[in-house]
């Protein structure tokens, strides 16, 4: 199946990566001053995003299309859980980005590492995502 | 096949946290001063460590269970590269590590930088192993 099995991988580069932005990253960056946590968030937000997003997409296409194949429910589900990362970004973490993004270096103080706090706390969310779009996918794949 | 399944599920979240340390994380720490730099290496090393070295042993044994019921050697050969990160961190990485971890914020200089340069450039080689580990355990997981 060969479909679920990509869609499996992807899901799980995507799971892989966020699980390493909340375990280890994100606690490391809390361990620098408010200058070098808003300076490190900053290049790693955008190459992280750009990363994160591309992964979530294919594996929801990928998984879409194993559901269409096999019409079982836990594609979909998997699929949609891995998408959901898209609104979740845009609704819920956005305004803490955004925030973060228009700060300037010289801004950098106890507010923007109580943002990079909050932005890490609502991490959280899309690596709940990812873990429950891999089980499904692993799940759908052993049969 | 569970044991394959779960097999790649392990190698591509191992892959998916080692390809981000190389586009994201250590990028981003990269423009940091010095002193910085070392002083997120630091608790991002300690972390990073404890999970690559579970999901590689955890994804070498599954791998190696399926290939015991198959007899499929690509399972084999997956397992084989997820586990060789261990010896290729033990004896080509851990004189860059031990150095790295010698060393105070306060005494991080060029040179320090420089390390941290190279530490990047040798963990590409563990993304390597598991990009490959990966396409081997898919290749079989299609089949």
């Amino acid at each position: 199946m060969i479909l679920g099995t990509l869609a499996l991988t992807v899901a799980a580069f995507f799971a892989g990566a966020a699980v390493y932005v909340s375990a280890v990253e994100h606690p490391a960056r809390e361990a620098l001053d408010d200058r070098g946590q808003l300076t490190q968030w900053k290049p790693s937000y955008a190459n992280g995003t750009r990363m994160q997003a591309s992964l979530a997409l294919i594996g929801f296409a990928l998984g879409a299309a194993a559901w269409w194949h096999g019409h079982d429910w836990r594609w979909l589900v998997g699929a949609l859980a891995l998408l959901a990362a898209w609104p979740y970004t845009l609704l819920l973490i956005m305004p803490t980005n955004n925030a973060l993004k228009a700060m300037s270096m010289a801004e950098a103080g106890p507010q923007s590492s109580a943002l990079i706090r909050r932005w890490g706390r609502l991490h959280l969310g899309r690596t709940t995502l990812g873990l429950v779009a891999t089980a499904l996918f692993a799940w759908a794949s052993i049969g | 096949m569970a044991f394959g399944v779960l097999a790649l599920m392990v190698a591509s979240l191992f892959t998916g946290a080692a390809i981000h340390v190389n586009f994201v994380e250590h990028p981003a720490r990269s423009v940091l001063d010095p002193g910085a730099q070392l002083e997120a290496w630091k608790p991002s090393y300690a972390r990073s460590a404890a999970m690559r070295a579970s999901l590689a042993v955890v994804g070498f044994a599954l791998g190696m269970a399926a290939w015991w019921q198959t007899r499929d050697d690509r399972w084999l050969g997956g397992a084989l590269l997820l586990i060789a990160s261990w010896p290729f961190t033990l004896i080509m990485l851990a004189p860059t590590n031990k150095v790295l971890r010698a060393l105070y914020p306060g005494q991080a200089t060029l040179e320090s930088r420089a390390l941290l340069e190279r530490w990047g450039h040798l963990h590409a080689i563990r993304t390597v192993l598991g990009v490959a580990a990966t396409a081997l355990l898919a290749w079989a997981a299609i089949d």
